[in-house]
This record gives structure tokens, sequence and C-alpha cells, in this order.
């Protein structure tokens, strides 16, 4: 009964979807987006009848059965929804849907033509997704005879965090569709200039704070629930949520172009494109199984041809219309040192880590057809990435100071020469006393400390610059100077160290002392805990630390429980794994963190920036 | 000019066809890093420094001439205490058990070896994971069954349990 309802409703959704395309070429435009909205709204409520069926624990409907079990505290069934294969490709749909709803809501209605057009895109993309879903992962599968309990979600999912981080990665992620759908609109009607430009920017810049906020939460959640010690590790999946991330900065900068100077059409398209285009090979990376990683999900051969032939068919589409209706755009001249060759150089850039971190992430898969195996690691990206990265925030601090079009602007140069001199001497400073000497270090540091010295000179110096859009810009731009100043100092400055450890001991390990106090073990409903005191003792502090492990019951699994004690500068943090039978000893991980607020902190300042951004009135 | 574009268009579809089909062989060779091609296949030649001496040990010119076991462990990883009495048991029933030490620092590896009972017959240290991919391993603990003529019979994930306790010994 549940079952058969909730595929009426797809089915009516995708007949409506196909209406909106054959009013669409009736050129009955009006109807066409209504179709689509009607359609959308299905999709959307089979999205909270799946919601409904987790709540109250439906096993008979396949994906609640797979996914979810009656012990589950309420909080998690309600996770299990978008915890799976199924359920996270119906939101995965129905975010498409969602956007293209909006845009309908919010765009001048006047401009029909073109709006039904970006509908009629919008619509397609949709269309595709739906039918894979339909069709290889339906959620509302039916299971004959009921079962009378479900097979559990993975426990190491149920965290607070873990309930918004995917959606917020697929609000994203899939939020580029719209800007794809703008794009191909604007490309066949001839309309891709600095009137557009001003269309498509809010759609732009919400999508990239959905991405940034999505992968700030997979970073947070990392470090403080899977006892990792880190904050990022150049997973595949990581990566694969990156390089949208990238070439939407990339995106969002010859927006920039195109809207002041009506240039940079063919690299809008292109790029615009390729985000989209990235977006969905993270979820092929994610969901196929081509990839080993800690974050895949289903290893399904099957699906992962549908989603490789939907990707080929939307970027062949799509780069087709480009090439097909792409204008003549006369070279223009440029200086070196004008606004737009900044951003190109930084274009560029981004563009060089985005293929750095592509390569090392189909590397492997590249190989895999030559019957080799490799693993690609950190010191691999590290080694590319490091060095540029300081010509990089130069290029990012210097840019903006300079004018449209126009050659060397003196004022602008005067406040290089304060900011270098404070920035070197502080750098040289940070590098003394922390006895770390390494170049790409004292580069790091130079390099982000310019960034953020310039931003906080402009600040108290250009008043102008508070009450126009350029806020926006200097609060994003800070946080990736505040980002990289932590990752750099981060990255040289911390330690690690494991151990074993019995109750009631003492270890002295460099200058850090450990008491090992206490312990206590918790039944709780659906597992065990081992709870431990930790005494932790170095020059400046004293602090009382708690990791426990949990051993769950329904599936069988550990995860741990870190404990992170956060001081000015630094955290202290220790993981503890689940001791043997009998014995007192437990093995300890021991990270010393330093400065990973800076990295929240910056992130922070990127999505706040954004939101200023997107929600300007006026350019 | 349209020439032009049609030549682009041509030289688009290529390149992404030849990604699509990179993808595709991938997706189904993907098998390869696959586990469970290994089984009835013969042992890769795995050869590495020993834990306890300076000297390299090569697995299969350890001439064992009968059934053994092949183990990744780490001192670290906590599913691998609980395995670890079984693997005591089968060291007790006189099969060899060679581990293979994943990722980890030699004095840990010592320590937790001196802790619990040494199961090993031989360990082999793996810092940089190279003789676990060499194996088709996802990740610790492994655990794999094989033959007099070096072929591998049985393989496991995860912790060594009773059902797959009592399969090697019926496979042995």
């Amino acid at each position: 009964m549940a079952s058969n309802f909730a595929n009426l409703v797809l089915i009516l959704s995708i007949f409506f979807s196909f209406l909106s395309n054959f009013f669409y070429f009736k050129n009955k435009l009006n109807f066409s987006i209504k179709f689509f909205n009607i359609s959308s709204i299905l999709s959307i409520f089979s999205f909270f009848l799946l919601l409904y069926f987790f709540s109250i624990s439906e096993f008979s409907i396949a994906a609640v059965y797979e996914n979810s079990h009656s012990l589950k505290p309420f909080f998690y069934k309600i996770a299990g929804t978008w915890g799976n294969h199924e359920g996270s490709l119906l939101l995965f749909v129905i975010i498409i849907a969602l956007f293209g709803s909006l845009f309908t809501f919010c765009s001048n209605k006047k401009d029909i033509e073109l709006n039904a057009l970006v509908i009629f895109f919008q619509n397609n993309i949709f269309l595709i997704f739906l039918l894979f879903l339909v069709t290889t992962s339906n959620p509302f599968d039916l299971i004959i005879p009921r079962p009378n309990e479900g097979l559990g979600l993975n426990p190491i999912l149920q965290d607070p965090l873990l309930i918004i981080h995917p959606p917020m990665l697929y609000l994203g992620y899939v939020g580029f569709s719209l800007t794809l759908s703008l794009v191909l609109a604007a490309l066949v009607k001839k309309r891709l200039n600095s009137e557009w430009a001003k269309k498509v920017w809010p759609w732009v810049m919400i999508s990239w704070v959905f991405l940034t906020v999505g992968i700030g939460l997979g970073s947070i959640w990392a470090y403080y629930e899977l006892g990792w010690g880190g904050y990022w590790f150049w997973d595949p999946v990581e990566n694969a949520s990156l390089m949208p991330w990238l070439a939407a900065t990339a995106l969002i900068h010859t927006l920039l172009v195109l809207k002041s100077k009506n240039e940079m059409k063919n690299w809008t398209a292109l790029l615009s494109i390729l985000t989209f285009s990235f977006s969905l090979l993270g979820t092929f990376l994610v969901r196929s199984g081509v990839l080993n990683s800690v974050h895949a999900f289903a290893n399904d051969p099957e699906r992962g041809v549908f989603i490789l032939v939907i990707i080929f068919l939307i970027t062949f589409t799509s780069l087709a219309i480009q090439i097909l209706y792409s204008e003549n755009t006369k070279k223009f001249n440029q200086s070196f040192f004008s606004k737009e060759s900044f951003i190109n150089i930084n274009n560029l850039f981004l563009l060089f880590f985005l293929f750095v971190i592509l390569l090392g992430t189909l590397y492997p898969i590249i190989l895999s057809i030559f019957n080799e195996t490799v693993s690609i690691g950190p010191v691999y990206y590290n080694t590319l990435l490091a060095p540029f990265v300081f010509i990089f925030l130069i290029t990012m601090s210097v840019g903006p100071l300079l004018k449209w079009s126009q050659n060397i602007n003196v004022k602008s140069f005067k406040l290089l020469l304060p900011v270098s001199f404070i920035s070197i001497i502080s750098s040289i400073l940070i590098v003394y006393l922390s006895v770390t000497h390494n170049l790409i270090f004292f580069l790091g540091i130079l390099g982000s400390l310019i960034l953020i010295f310039t931003i906080i000179y402009e600040t108290l110096f250009e008043k102008k610059y508070l009450k126009t859009y350029f806020s926006a810009r200097l609060i994003t731009h800070l946080g990736v100077g505040v980002l990289f100043l932590s990752i750099f100092l981060n990255a040289f400055l911390s330690k690690s160290e494991d151990f074993e450890i019995k109750l009631g001991e003492s270890k002295k390990v460099e200058n850090v002392t450990f008491k090992y106090m206490n312990q206590k073990v918790a039944k709780l409903n659906n597992y065990v805990e081992l709870e431990t005191t930790f005494e932790l003792i170095d020059d400046r502090y004293n602090l009382v630390l708690n990791p426990s492990v949990r051993r769950y019951l329904q599936p069988n699994q550990v995860t741990s429980e870190t404990s992170i004690k956060s001081k000015l500068l630094s955290d202290y943090y220790i993981a503890i794994n689940f001791p043997e039978k009998n014995t007192t000893s437990l093995g300890v991980r021991y990270h010393f963190n330093f400065l990973i607020y800076g990295i929240w902190i910056g992130i922070v300042l990127m999505v706040i920036g954004g939101l200023v951004s997107a929600n300007k009135k006026k350019y | 000019m349209q020439i032009k574009k049609n030549i682009k268009l041509v030289l688009l579809f290529i390149l992404l066809s030849i990604a699509f089909i990179g993808f595709y062989i991938s997706l189904f060779k993907d098998k390869k890093v696959d586990p469970q091609v290994l089984i009835n296949k013969e042992l890769p030649d795995l050869n590495g420094k020993s834990l306890f001496s300076n000297n390299n040990i090569d697995i299969k010119n350890l001439n064992l001439d009968e059934a053994f076991i092949i183990n990744i462990f780490a001192s670290w990883c906590a599913p691998c205490k609980v395995e670890h009495p079984f693997l005591v048991k089968l060291k007790n029933q006189n099969l060899k058990i060679i581990g293979i030490n994943y990722k980890d620092t030699d004095k840990n590896a010592k320590l937790f070896l001196s802790k619990y009972e040494n199961p090993y017959y031989k360990v082999l240290v793996d810092k940089d994971s190279e003789l676990s991919i060499n194996l088709g391993a996802y990740g610790v603990p492994e655990t794999y069954l094989v033959n007099s003529n070096n072929v591998i019979i049985l393989k496991h994930i995860g912790p060594i349990d009773e059902n797959f306790y009592n399969s090697i010994l019926e496979n042995k």
C-alpha cells in the first residue's frame, strides 16, 4: 500500500515532467513552466513520504528495511532517509527540482523566453535523474512479507553533523545544475552578457556557499568524530567535492569580469559546464564503487554505468551547445596590471590546482586499467600544490587593488609597501619562534599574512569599501587568508604519538606526561561505551580528557569518540581503542594540533562573505 | 567557420568517448583490486623486512611445504585485538601464521606482541602498505589461507570469527 502510493507519486512526477517538455516544443511556454512546477512539487512530496516511512519504521519499504532499525533513536531514523544510496539519490533529484522551481518564483516574469528555456534544460536534467532513480535505485521497492526488523544504519553515520553534511554538499553540487541551465539558455538565446551575469550571480553564490559549508562540515566531522586527528586527508571523495568547488570559485571570478566588462564569455560558459560536470563526477566516484575509500557507499558497477552515461550525455550536450552557439569574441586589450588580468592569472592557478587533484584522484583508476595498483597520498598533493599557494595568495592580495583595464595604479601600490614590510617581519618572527626553518613554511605564512594585512589596511583606510559590495570580497578573502595561515601553521607545528598505557600508569612522551586515571563502562540503548579519564600535563597546561569508544550492536562495529581540549592556539586530542577483555591496557593516539580553530574560522568567514554577496540587491 | 565548429565537435566527442571508455573499463576492471580475485591464484611476491631482525623475508621462499596463514594486523587496530584469541588457537593447531604489520611503528608492534601472546611464525614490516596493496587488502585486519603450492584458498576481511576459523580448519 505504502509502496504503491509512493510509486504512483513518482510516476506522476515523471509524467508531468514529460508534459512540460511537450508544451515547450508546442511553444506554450507558460504551461511548460507550470507543469515543471507540478512535477517538482510531486517529487518533493515523495521525499516527504520517504521521510515519513523512515520515521514510522515502515519495513515493507526496501530502503527503510535496509537502512533503519526500530531501536534507532528517532533523530537518526529521520537521518536514515538520506544516509543510503536510494534516499540520497531522491534528495539529489528533488534539489534539482527545488532550484528550478525557486528560479521560476524569483525571476523576472516578463522574460519568459529565457526563463522557459532555462526551465526546459533544468527539467531535462531533472528527468534524466528521476528516470535513473526509478529504474535502478527506487527507494520505494516493496518487500513481501513485511520484515519485523530493519538491518540498521551504519553507526559511523550516527552523528548530528552527518545529518546535515550530505544535504549541504548536495545543495551545492546540485545547485550548479541551475547555473548550467542558465548558461545553456543564455548561449542558445545569445544573451550571455552583463545583465545575465547579474541574474545568475545569486544562484552561483548560494550554491557555492552550500558547497563550502558541506566541505567544511565534512572536515569538522572527520576531525571531531572519526578520530583521525586531522581535518583533510586527500581522500578521493574529499577531492571529489573540492574539484567542483575550485571550478565554481573560478566561475565566480569570471562572472565578475562579465558583469563589469562584458568579457570572458567563453570562459564563463566553460566554467559553468565544468562545475556541474565535476559535481556529477563527484557523485560518480562516490556512488559507483570505482574507488576504494572510507566514503565509498555502494559497490554497484551497474549504477556506475548509468551515472557515467548521464555524465557523458550532459557534458557532451552542454559543450556541444557552447561550441555551436558561442559568439566570436574579439581579443580584448588588457594590460598586465589590470584587475581582469590578475583574475585571469588566479583562475589559471585554480584550474592548475583542480588539474593536480583530478590527476591524483584519477591516476589510480587509469592505472587499474593496465592492472597496476598505486596509492596516492598527501605527499603528492602537498609537494605539487604548496609552492604555488604563495604566488596565488600574492596575486589575490594585489589583484583587487587594481582597476579594470588600466595599467598600474600607483596609489594601490603604495599600501603594499608597509603591508609587505609588516608581513615579512611577522613571518620571520614566526619562523624564528617556531624553530621550523623551511622555505615552503616561510612562503606560506608570508603569502597568507600579506593577504590578511592588505585586507585589514583596505578596511581601515579605504572607507568606501565598507559601504559597498566590496565588503563581501573583503570577508571572503580574509577567510582565505586565515584558512591558509592556519593550514601552514597546523601542517608544520602539529605533533602526534601512539602508545599503550595501563590503568593508573603514567607515561611521558616528549614533554607531555599522560596519566590514565579512571575508566567506566556504560550500556546504552544500541551501544556499549567505555569511558576513560586521562590527565595530561605539559609545560603550560594541566588537562583532563575523557576519550571513549563505543561498540555498536546493530551492526557490530566499533567507533571512537575522541576527546579534544582546546586551548587558545592549540588542541590536545586523545583517541583510544577498545581494549582486550581482562586487560587494563589501552591503545592511545595522541595529537597536538596547532590552530585548528583558524581553519574553521577561515571557512566561516568565506561562508559569511558568500552570503553577503548572494544577498546583494545592487551590483 | 562552420567547418571549424564541426572539427571541434568531433574532437570533443572523441575526447569524451575516450574518458567514457576509460571509466567504463575501470568500473568493471575494479574487480582487480577487489580482494576476492586473488582467490585460487598464486600468491604475489611478498618481500619485506622482518620485524624482529634486520633480515629480509620472502614469503614464497620460506619453503613451508604446508598450508599457512597470512594475517594483516596493526597495534593501533581495535578489531585486531578481538581476533587475537583465534590466531593463538590457530597457532596451537600447528598452523604457521605470517604477520604483516600494517602502517605501524616497530616499537608499538613489538609492544603489542609482547603484551599479548605472539601467534606469528614470522612478521613482515609493511610501513608503506605496499605488501597489503599487493595482496589486494582493504585494510586491517585481513586474513588469508595459503596452501603448500602458494595458492590463496581463503580470504577474510575484518576480524576472524567462529565461521572463518572453522573454514580454515576444514580447508587447511
